[in-house]
């Protein structure tokens, strides 16, 4: 095995990163890399496709496409496209992760030529790539995020025990087929990954608990890692003009099954039909976007919840600033980046307590996403008492100041310690 | 022998701008000035001036014997106003040679008829106006947006005394009858006109349809069909979109050629002639009364109001829209009343419409937005800053003594107005209403 003084060497599998994300798994991610630079852990991070707008100083990025380009039946620049519009066009194969297609959007030509569901097709080029990578180079241990990455991280494993190297996989769990209950075999992928993997790391105690009872996993082989939130400066934005008038309650999410957003549609009738000064704000794209504004418009709930496709990274803290109360009632929800948000932008949260966020935050109010009447109550008394919202938010603040992606790092480097032990062992 | 009645509706909606959360509070100008002033301008060369030229011409070549009737709405004036106006100078042109006669509507080409019976007098009471100020004419017969008529309207506007109201001439309420004779309409007696929908669809919209078996259509087989109405019939009510010249059906597919000959083909025969709307109002007499108790419109295979009221997104934007009018007549602040009858524009709505299936096509046509839920959500972020403006005007004129208030004028300067206008009623316009206090919404007082 090449130890090189105390420097651990990790492959590391993920789809996506910033600035081409689509959700908390990109961010997790570059937190997560950056935390482990500064470890003296040289991390070589895969991608499907690397953009060349993008750069990223703290970590070697590969990019798969480029490495199997030539290597299949199709042409090298079909493949190059399709996975280009992977990322691009938000194809299905994200389906957890990205908003579906708009109607009237081109399919990938690759994916769907042959019967082929896209997502398979893609998570098995992106395998290919890592394969040849794993070829190439030595690691000490494959750390994937998520399942598009297990079925290329069980080849890596297994091409490195060809050439007589026990490298271990960790398997990191940030989202389940669980929590988004797409109804796909995606299920399968999962479970397959995980009983492969040779360590698991969860983002939370709750989705520990739902892979030992769901996915038949022996809890002594998952660790829990809650992902971090890097404390910056907070650009104040002036006084939005709506709220001269009105309270403002806010959503932010891709609006799916899995972030509950017809629970808000029902909150939102509930909190406004008391008080006609109270505005809702629903942000974000999603398979359920639709209906929810028609949802909304059939309980005359027009101009008092206001809707808005996603947003770019720069509105961000313009919008959370602009609510009096941040709301996440989703139905499960691994861990929760948004609310951390919420909170750095001083805005007081209600979250579902399907989640992994309040295992890390005390100061923010927990109710389960279908009580939509404890729900309401429990935005109207932080709208009605801001003193006391005030004064929350203010000790969530300093709880998610210690919640940095260092703390997060130091973690993962005991798991990579004990994972390559074991390996070595074995 | 059968008269032929043309009539083209002209109109260009105001659209409304991707209007963000955060335009909310800070930007005032609803409207996608930029685009409008484009598409106008781009449908003006490819339609309104050559077509009108056309007009202008085959009504000097037959010596007058050719007719037109058009309805133009007021928010398609105001654009040609402001952005072209030799638009208006053409259609004065037409309106000097006496063939032409200017249809009566509401001005901002709205669904006000449905919703409050003062908005809507007020609004074709206001388009009378303009038209009088513009082409020297007062309308003499309605036509209401869209086409959409029920029994009720007939009533609606019986203070006007029009000869006569336009509609759609659908087989679901005719059964036997033809849409080729004169009607009456049921209660209030007013001539009803039906539209040919067939003969006029196969102009409007089959026109380039190679699939068609009538295509391709020739000035001598369109005369030759409508001439085959001899005997059975009063009048051919021919009705479409002005734009159906050039714009709809581009100049390439031979819509200019076509129209060039047909009034000469049609012609042809001694027994046909054209004739204005109110001329035939005047000249024949009705046949029976045709009661329509649900609203009937032109557009799509249902011909009813589920274009612009269809789904809920509709239904709750419109009705949002109309519980506004008390308070903004309580501000009686003329540019806050403009901007809310702008908003009333039916296409607004229409790009809302989720029908996607029997006539998603012609829709996504005339759509400005990529998905209707997007213009749904634009609309309502604009009601929403609309209706803080009228609250801070409200606050503001309670601050004003009474008697320093602004008077609520019309639209259209009435001075300007040479013509006598018979028979019209004067409306009571929203100027005497008393003035009460804002209710202004306060969340801490009502929850303490």
């Amino acid at each position: 095995m090449l130890v090189m003084g105390n420097s651990i060497n990790i492959l590391m599998l993920g789809w996506e990163l910033p600035p081409h994300h689509s959700g908390g798994l990109g961010r997790a991610c570059e937190g997560m890399t950056k935390g482990l630079s500064k470890r003296d852990v040289a991390v070589s991070f895969v991608l499907p496709k690397v953009f060349k707008s993008a750069t990223y100083s703290w970590m070697d990025v590969h990019d798969a496409s480029g490495y199997i380009a030539g290597g299949f039946n199709c042409g090298a620049k079909e493949e190059q496209e399709c996975l280009e519009f992977v990322i691009r066009h938000q194809c299905a194969l994200m389906r957890g992760y990205f908003a579906p297609m708009h109607s009237g959007e081109v399919l990938c030509k690759l994916c769907f030529k042959g019967g082929n569901i896209a997502e398979f097709s893609h998570v098995d080029l992106y395998a290919k790539g890592v394969m040849e990578i794993a070829r190439r180079q030595s690691f000490q241990a494959v750390h994937a995020h998520d399942w598009m990455t297990y079925p290329a991280a069980i080849l890596a494993k297994r091409v490195a025990a060809k050439a007589g190297r026990k490298t271990p996989f960790i398997a990191h769990v940030h989202a389940t087929e669980i929590d988004r209950h797409d109804g796909s075999h995606i299920y399968r992928i999962e479970k397959e990954g995980m009983e492969a993997a040779d360590r698991i790391v969860t983002v939370s105690n709750y989705t520990k608990s739902i892979i030992a009872k769901y996915y038949g996993i022996d809890p002594e082989k998952i660790s829990v890692v809650h992902n971090g939130i890097e404390p910056r400066t907070i650009e104040k934005y002036p006084r939005h003009p709506l709220k001269r008038r009105h309270k403002v309650v806010l959503f932010i999410g891709r609006v799916t099954y899995q972030k509950g957003p017809d629970y808000y549609v029902r909150l939102a009738k509930k909190v406004t039909d008391q008080y006609d000064n109270v505005k809702f704000l629903m942000v974000g794209s999603g398979d359920m976007q639709a209906s929810m504004i028609e949802l909304a418009a059939r309980e005359n709930l027009t101009g008092k919840l206001l809707f808005s496709s996603w947003i770019g990274d720069d509105m961000m803290d313009a919008t959370y600033q602009m609510a009096d109360v941040f709301v996440m009632p989703s139905v499960s929800e691994p861990f929760g980046i948004v609310p951390l948000e919420a909170i750095q932008n001083g805005t007081p949260v209600v979250v579902s307590r399907n989640s992994g966020v309040i295992e890390v935050v005390k100061h923010c109010i927990a109710v389960d996403f279908w009580d939509i009447d404890k729900m309401a109550e429990a935005i109207v008394i932080l709208l009605k008492h801001e003193g006391h919202a005030r004064n929350m938010v203010r000790k969530a603040q300093d709880e998610i100041e210690k919640l940095t992606w260092d703390v997060a790092a130091e973690k993962l480097c005991t798991v990579y310690g004990d994972a390559i032990e074991e390996a070595g062992y074995a | 022998m059968p008269s032929v009645c043309c009539y083209f509706h002209v109109h260009q909606p105001l659209r409304v701008k991707k209007y963000n959360l955060f335009d909310i509070g800070s930007e005032t100008d609803y409207f996608d000035d930029k685009k409008n002033s484009e598409i106008l301008r781009k449908v003006a060369n490819k339609c309104y001036y050559p077509a009108n030229n056309l007009m202008l011409e085959l009504i000097e070549r037959s010596e007058g014997r050719f007719k037109i009737s058009y309805s133009i709405s007021g928010v398609f004036l105001d654009q040609a106003m402001e952005y072209e106006p030799k638009i208006i100078e053409s259609f004065q042109s037409l309106a000097r040679t006496g063939c032409v006669e200017f249809l009566s509507e509401t001005y901002y080409h709205s669904l006000a008829s449905l919703y409050s019976e003062e908005e809507f007098f007020e609004q074709v009471l206001d388009h009378m106006l303009l038209i009088g100020r513009l082409f020297e004419q007062v309308p003499q017969v309605f036509r209401n947006t869209e086409l959409v008529y029920f029994d009720y309207l007939a009533h609606l506007i019986r203070k006007f005394h029009f000869k006569a109201v336009l509609a759609e001439g659908w087989d679901a309420i005719l059964g036997w009858r033809s849409p080729n004779f004169v009607y009456e309409t049921q209660g209030f007696p007013v001539k009803l006109l039906l539209k040919n929908y067939r003969l006029s669809d196969d102009i409007a919209f089959r026109f380039s349809n190679k699939d068609w078996k009538g295509w391709p259509l020739t000035a001598d087989k369109f005369a030759n069909w409508v001439h085959s109405i001899n005997g059975s019939g009063q009048a051919i009510n021919l009705f479409m979109d002005y734009e159906t010249f050039g714009e709809h059906q581009w100049e390439d597919t031979g819509i200019f050629s076509f129209m060039r000959h047909l009034p000469e083909a049609i012609l042809k025969h001694p027994d046909t002639d054209f004739v204005t709307v109110s001329e035939e109002a005047d000249r024949y007499r009705s046949v029976g009364t045709l009661s329509m108790p649900h609203p009937v419109s032109w557009a799509d295979t249902e011909r009813d109001i589920s274009a612009w009221l269809g789904n809920d997104m509709q239904k709750g934007a419109l009705r949002a829209l109309y519980d506004l009018e008390e308070r903004i007549k309580e501000t009686k602040d003329l540019d806050l009343l403009k901007t809310w009858r702008q908003l009333q524009t039916s296409d607004h709505f229409y790009y809302m419409c989720t029908k996607w299936f029997s006539d998603g096509d012609v829709h996504k046509y005339f759509n400005a937005y990529e998905r209707p839920h997007d213009a749904y959500i634009y609309f309502t972020n604009v009601l929403v800053d609309f209706v803080s403006r009228v609250d801070d005007r409200i606050a503001e004129i309670c601050a004003l003594q009474a008697s320093e208030m602004p008077k609520i004028d019309f639209e259209a300067q009435i001075d300007n107005l040479r013509l006598p206008m018979p028979g019209i009623e004067m409306p009571i316009p929203a100027v005497d209403l008393p003035l009460v206090g804002p209710k202004l919404p306060d969340i801490n007082g009502k929850m303490q």
